[in-house]
């Protein structure tokens, strides 16, 4: 069992991966911008955080610029995103920030079980 | 059908593959693109049929620019690209050909951008992609409704001899229960059939 923080400013997206977490038998916490992030994040000390890419009010890079400030550049992080990178700016993004791996929406569920369990090994 | 289910709107739906370049020559204004792609390729094969269109703004909610650029490449027409995804994650500086914005949260917010290109670039063709970034025609809510319409409407309302095409993803995995079907002059939908081939093993 792992904890898990889902931060994504859409609802449903939302509740619908913290129902998909908790049925692999992880605990969860919700965040759903940057900033309700950062909040929580050194309180929670989440082992994966599964991370939307657009959302309002902070940017992607600041967040990410942030988690170094506070000494958590190390955090799992897994970007799921209804964004699409080249494969050159997916991979620059996840070697420079710790992205442990990159899951598109419309997601596969078995899929996001098996990637989330995967970084957990 | 059951009893609390009700017929809301009858649409023909028509295979346009073999005239599908006819189709295109007739005078429209605003397209509405409903498509279940996850690539660009089937976006960017779509809009090499539009002979009349030579110069070309992509405004991209769901795509860097980096993303669209190999897709297009071999097109006979100036492409122009609106990216308002690289500023919130990368560090970059506008090109000839590319213009980084940050990400729109409202409909007012994409008028404006439209304005802004139409005005500094003159295209003859503007693309959003994509719609679905805004409003869920599973689950429309009134306020993203009626900011929709007013977003149409503002198209409608554009004097400059260009024309709009709205994509939509559409994965299918919810029904459509809404569409704004008087509001746009045409509305296709590409379906990308993904299947294993046999003979690949």
């Amino acid at each position: 069992m792992a904890k898990i923080m889902i931060v994504d400013d859409n609802p449903d997206i939302s509740e619908t991966l913290k129902t998909i977490m908790e049925i692999d038998n992880h605990v969860t916490e919700t965040a759903f911008n940057g900033e309700d992030f950062l909040n929580k994040v050194e309180k929670a000390k989440p082992d994966i955080v599964l991370l939307d890419v657009m959302m309002p009010g902070l940017k992607t890079k600041e967040i990410l610029a942030k988690l170094k400030e506070k000494g958590l550049g190390n955090l799992k992080i897994i970007l799921v995103t209804v964004v699409r990178f080249s494969e050159e700016e997916r991979k620059a993004l996840m070697s420079e920030n710790n992205i442990r791996d990159y899951v598109t929406k419309p997601f596969d569920v078995p899929d996001i079980m098996k990637r989330v369990r995967k970084q957990l090994s | 059908m059951t009893d609390d289910n009700a017929v809301v709107a009858v649409n023909y739906w028509k295979e346009t593959r073999k005239e599908l370049k006819k189709l295109l020559s007739e005078p429209w204004k605003t397209l509405l693109l409903i498509h279940n792609s996850t690539d660009v390729k089937e976006i960017a094969d779509f809009i090499k049929k539009l002979s009349d269109s030579k110069k070309i703004v992509y405004i991209s909610l769901t795509r860097t620019d980096n993303a669209i650029i190999p897709s297009f490449k071999d097109m006979d027409k100036s492409l122009f690209i609106v990216d308002c995804i690289s500023s919130g994650v990368f560090e970059k500086k506008n090109t000839k050909t590319s213009f980084y914005e940050n990400s729109p949260s409202t409909f007012d917010e994409i008028i404006a951008l439209n304005e802004k290109y139409l005005n500094e670039l003159k295209p003859d063709l503007v693309i959003l992609d994509s719609l679905s970034q805004f409003i869920d025609f599973s689950t429309p809510t009134p306020k993203y409704t009626l900011d929709l319409y007013k977003y149409l409407n503002s198209l409608k309302n554009i004097r400059a001899p260009c024309r709009f095409i709205l994509l939509y993803m559409d994965s299918r995995s919810k029904d459509v229960v809404f569409m704004p079907t008087y509001d746009v002059d045409l509305i296709l939908r590409l379906e990308v059939i993904v299947e294993k081939i046999y003979w690949h093993g």
